[in-house]
């Protein structure tokens, strides 16, 4: 097979699954996601994960957990013959999660947007009170965010004098120096933002009941059915954390320009299952605010992280300021919202 | 059965540890369990029975301070802390099981998920769990700490020897022909570290630092000397753990504080503010005295991590890579200016 799955070859992958979970495979692609396997036992994907087996064990018991309390329109993880989630090939770990037919969920109708919100926070609901299995290693994201947010401006302060300094710039220098007082200013608003916001007591309150969250609830991971219901998949990086972080990957992956006047039918549609309120909006506001995405690249480059070409830096650094750009429209169209 | 297959993605250190693990079947069959799995979690292995989970780990240390280990554990037990793991006693009452060579011991396993010092709720909750737990440590029998567990009144003597030690290390990175990445950023850095060492070792000397070293002796306490966020686990039904005493030493307390506040300076840029969050969360348990805040100023400047990469690459040559070595040194070497920050502001705000 071709791909970045090239490794595998289609009678290994057959045998292997075949043997593991007891299924019998009619057909095979490689996807996006994985690998799509047609089987007698419904349509799955078999795919790498870049975790170990307690991380898998945390991520199994999210989907049981959601599963059991509800939510039925949402993926697994199969179990093999030896009663594990996860199987192991060339020194990896490999997982088969349930998959449907379908495509990839957009937001094109108020209907959409409404529909989209009231799936979360059904989601939301099933996936508070979550203690997942003996021996799971949990993934916790709770209360990071003021720190988090506090070390961007400080630091995009520091990178700024360090580019200043330079006698000869480079082109990430100049581009970075054009936007740099942006988003500091950026940051700022966001950190003050989120400090006004109450976050610390929604975190308080979500660890009290135990909050799991998808932490990618975006168009890749929603899979529209041909009846017209949303499969939700992909929960790698599910975590312990506030449901607004949630609302923000909605936002960010599913309100383009197109979709930005449904911004409002979004948080009408999750506020009559799960009401959300001044506070929260805040919140979603200032995570939309902070400059991660902007961050992330120049702290590769000043922060002299290994592993960066300057040509594909350059290339980040613009798709960044773009979607930093689309964030903003987000964060502004919100502010209306509450108005 | 080779432990191979197990190690995914653990930390260099940890995999180091872990390959030293002979896990063999007659091993768990002198363990007397009923392995149906293990696996790898940090630098133990983790064993399911049907009697349950436990950790099992091997000693990497003397008789005489293992023995210092667990009668610390003991007395913070005896002393109402019973935030600690719980070793597994064979019916004889002891506790190792010799196999190949190595000692191993059982600890029973502790379920939750670890802290995350930048949840400020949890760094609350772990630096009052540290000042209960110094509480606790009061009153042990110091005659079973061996002199290599005892860093009481050392620190002077401590700093002196690691600022020899990155003078030779600068020697040997000056003679160097053909220097490498890393031996051109050590040079670039070196002589404001070195300033920064001598100053610190001048400060300790001018401050109450003796007076503490007094007190701690009356008080007869201990330190957990590795309180990272890994080492902190809190259960499902809200219980605080602290695990993993292989490093736990006598000293005075503020060690461990001066640590916490390091490790979290690190994460957030050294933010003042989070430093002084510790101090007075730590303080509302446990008040801290100005002498105690007077001896953190060397502490923090002294430069420990700086000191440490280099000793590592230049002293004990760990295997590690070239990429490796070049990461961890650009980082830390780092941390020099904004430490000088950091302390400058400290000073004044204490």
């Amino acid at each position: 097979m071709s791909g970045k799955h090239g490794k595998f070859k289609r009678r290994e992958i057959r045998d292997l699954i075949q043997k593991e979970y007891e299924l019998k495979i009619h057909n095979m692609h490689e996807g996006d996601k994985g690998i799509l396997i047609y089987t007698n036992k419904g349509n799955k994907i078999f795919k790498r994960v870049k975790k170990d087996e307690a991380q898998v064990l945390f991520i199994a018991s999210a989907y049981n957990h959601i599963k059991n309390r509800g939510f039925t329109n949402i993926s697994s993880l199969c179990k093999t013959r030896d009663d594990k989630y996860y199987t192991r090939y060339d020194g990896n770990l490999y997982v088969l999660e349930d998959s449907m037919k379908g495509k990839n969920f957009s937001i094109a109708s108020e209907e959409g947007g409404r529909k989209i919100g009231e799936i979360l926070a059904r989601f939301h609901i099933a996936a508070d009170n979550f203690i997942p299995v003996t021996g799971s290693r949990a993934k916790v994201d709770w209360g990071r965010w003021i720190d988090k947010i506090k070390v961007q401006s400080v630091r995009l302060k520091k990178f700024k004098e360090i580019a200043q300094e330079k006698s000869l710039r480079t082109k990430i220098d100049n581009m970075f120096l054009k936007h740099a007082d942006q988003y500091i200013k950026k940051a700022e608003e966001a950190y003050i933002l989120l400090r006004n916001s109450c976050y610390m007591e929604k975190v308080y309150k979500a660890m009290q009941t135990n909050q799991l969250c998808h932490k990618t609830f975006k168009k890749h991971s929603l899979i529209l059915l041909d009846d017209g219901d949303i499969f939700v998949t992909t929960m790698e990086n599910c975590s312990y954390d506030i449901i607004e972080t949630d609302l923000v990957s909605l936002m960010e992956s599913c309100i383009g320009s197109k979709a930005l006047p449904y911004l409002e039918s979004v948080i009408q549609g999750y506020s009559c299952i799960k009401p959300l309120d001044a506070d929260s909006i805040n919140i979603i506001r200032a995570l939309l605010l902070q400059p991660g995405r902007f961050y992330k690249i120049v702290n590769r480059y000043y922060g002299k992280k290994r592993n960066y070409n300057e040509y594909e830096l350059i290339k980040k650094m613009e798709r960044s300021l773009r979607k930093e750009e689309r964030r903003n429209e987000i964060a502004k169209k919100l502010e209306e919202v509450i108005k | 059965m080779t432990i191979d297959t197990f190690i995914i993605e653990n930390k260099q250190k940890d995999r180091e540890i872990l390959s030293d693990y002979n896990l063999d079947l007659e091993l768990f069959n002198l363990l007397g369990l009923d392995v149906t799995d293990i696996v790898p979690v940090r630098n133990i292995f983790r064993i399911t029975t049907p009697k349950g989970m436990f950790s099992l780990k091997r000693v990497i240390y003397q008789k005489e301070e293992m023995d210092f280990i667990m009668s610390a554990v003991e007395h913070l037990r005896k002393n109402g802390f019973e935030n600690v793991m719980e070793y597994m006693t064979k019916d004889d009452g002891s506790l190792f099981y010799e196999y190949d060579g190595e000692k191993y011991y059982l600890t029973k396993w502790v379920d939750g998920r670890e802290l995350d010092y930048l949840n400020p709720i949890d760094l609350k909750s772990a630096t009052h769990l540290l000042s209960q737990m110094h509480k606790a440590s009061q009153g042990f029998d110091m005659s079973i700490a061996p002199e290599s567990r005892n860093f009481l009144g050392k620190w002077p003597e401590n700093f002196k020897e690691r600022i020899s030690e990155m003078n030779e290390m600068k020697f040997r990175a000056l003679l160097k022909k053909g220097r490498a990445h890393f031996d051109k950023i050590y040079l670039e850095f070196v002589d404001m570290c070195l300033e920064d060492a001598h100053r610190a070792r001048k400060l300790l000397m001018d401050s109450p630092y003796e007076e503490l070293v007094s007190k701690a002796k009356e008080e007869s306490g201990f330190i957990h000397h590795d309180y990272a966020h890994h080492n902190l686990i809190q259960s499902f039904d809200g219980k605080l753990y602290v695990l993993d005493f292989d490093y736990c030493a006598v000293d005075i307390r503020i060690h461990d504080l001066g640590s916490l506040i390091i490790r979290n300076m690190k994460k957030t840029g050294w933010d003042i503010d989070k430093a002084l969050y510790i101090i007075e969360c730590y303080d509302k348990e446990s008040p801290i005295s100005n002498d105690e805040l007077k001896v953190l100023v060397p502490f923090f400047l002294f430069p420990q991590d700086f000191w440490q990469i280099s000793r590592q690459y230049y002293i004990e040559k760990k295997d590690w890579g070239d990429r490796d070595y070049l990461d961890k040194m650009n980082t830390k070497s780092q941390y020099t200016i904004s430490r000088r920050e950091f302390i400058e502001e400290f000073e004044k705000r204490i």
